[in-house]
């Protein structure tokens, strides 16, 4: 075996485990070396690197499908994993709803209109489902996968998640939360014909709203800021899943770290977030670049984070029943 | 095998039945035997998983070879069928054995 091709081994078999290695890769890498090697024997250089190419797209099809299958079957994931996911999901299911409502009863005092009360709450809930989904998110995955080896399911698993908040965020930010807002505000004018404002906008019209202040030789600072907030706040799930999953699996298993780690990160967060406005607004940077700035932090960390990883830290059996 | 993995029903998929079939025939084969014997019927991306699987409802064992020069160190794993699994391809293949002939001649 080629030293390339060992340490290649060496990592699959860290990340997906001995009996899947003798099952799966072993086989399909055997059948590889023995065709290249008639293959080159047979004087056909082209037809040996074929060989080569089409059996390392059959090795990654294997893994997918292999990995897809094993995913899915809920019953072979090791008690660990079961156990760390289903943490993860209770927490998520707990912190949400109490970040939610603490954000609510923040605005309340100021915001209270006792002449469309309904429209209000529903107002000042859909507002609140992104950050909180955010909240929710970090929180949960720093205590379900706590003290647990990140086995690959586990971080599948929470990316899903991630990726299915991010989606909802998306949906609630573009649509859902501005034609909440116009209407909470019709119920309490009373005139249907009101024009809206940025805030009660759809992603779409902002687009437009955008094109015409620069059409009208206007410098649309505020409401280009909004509109790449959104796309930001709905990516949010996804990079802040992403970074709480690497705090787990560099940390140490102390709780006071992780807990840290968690305040550390909210507030650098938020501090990023009244960073990129003030930036923007004073001209330092492009509204792009400041609504995104809390996201690129974040993923900028993520990606030093990740540079720490020891792969020993893996669990042998990864993808293992 | 684990016999927590055998399945309570015992079914059998047209690719796992067309591997037996294979197995059957030439009482033993390694993955790229199969995919060659198949003609283009199974795809070496997804044969070992479909055999992994099928090791696992106990349709199939399977042994590791001693490593062949060319292969260059690494051993081929040689599958055949077990009892059980000859019972279940008989299982399948008798209903369509009595409801085309022609697939039984």
């Amino acid at each position: 075996m080629s030293p390339r091709l060992r340490r290649l081994h060496g990592r699959l078999a860290r990340a997906i485990g001995a009996e899947a290695m003798d099952r799966l890769v072993d086989p399909i890498l055997t059948d590889i070396r023995m065709e290249r090697r008639l293959a080159i024997r047979q004087l056909r250089p082209w037809k040996s690197r074929w060989v080569v190419a089409a059996g390392t797209v059959s090795l990654a099809a294997a893994l997918v499908s292999y990995g897809w299958v094993n995913f899915w079957s809920f019953q072979r994931w090791p008690a660990e994993d079961r156990l760390a996911c289903a943490r993860t999901l209770k927490c998520f299911a707990a912190v949400t709803p109490v970040a939610m409502a603490l954000l609510i009863l923040q605005v309340w005092p100021q915001g209270w209109h006792p002449t469309a009360p309904v429209m209000f709450i529903t107002r000042l809930t859909l507002q609140t489902v992104p950050i909180a989904i955010l909240f929710g998110l970090l929180l949960s995955v720093l205590y379900g996968l706590h003290g647990t080896i990140v086995a690959l399911r586990s971080s599948a698993a929470v990316l899903i998640l991630s990726s299915v908040c991010s989606l909802a965020s998306f949906a609630m930010l573009a649509w859902i939360v501005p034609e909440t807002e116009w209407r909470f505000r019709v119920a309490v004018t009373g005139d249907s014909n009101i024009s809206r404002r940025v805030n009660e906008l759809t992603l779409g019209e902002l687009r437009d709203h955008i094109a015409a202040e620069r059409r009208l030789g206007e410098e649309p600072t505020g409401t280009a800021l909004s509109y790449h907030a959104r796309w930001a706040l709905a990516a949010a799930p996804a990079v802040m899943a992403t970074w709480a999953l690497l705090v787990v699996a560099c940390g140490d298993g102390r709780r006071w770290v992780t807990a840290l780690a968690a305040v550390a990160t909210w507030a650098g967060y938020v501090a990023f977030i009244g960073l990129g406005r003030a930036a923007t607004f004073y001209g330092v940077v492009p509204p792009s670049f400041g609504a995104w700035s809390p996201n690129l932090a974040l993923g900028i960390a993520a990606l030093l984070l990740a540079g720490r990883i020891t792969f020993p830290r893996q669990r042998t059996a990864n993808i293992e029943p | 095998m684990n016999p927590a993995r055998r399945p309570r029903v015992l079914t059998l998929s047209p690719k796992e039945s067309l591997i037996l079939q294979l197995l059957v025939r030439d009482k033993e084969a390694y993955g790229l035997e199969l995919v060659a014997a198949s003609r283009g019927r199974l795809k070496r991306g997804t044969v070992y998983v479909t055999l992994g699987r099928m090791e696992d409802k106990g349709y199939i064992t399977s042994r590791l070879e001693d490593a062949p020069p060319e292969a260059g160190g690494l051993p081929r794993r040689i599958y055949r069928p077990t009892p059980l699994g000859r019972q279940v391809l008989d299982a399948w293949s008798a209903p369509v054995r009595f409801l085309v002939p022609a697939v039984s001649r």
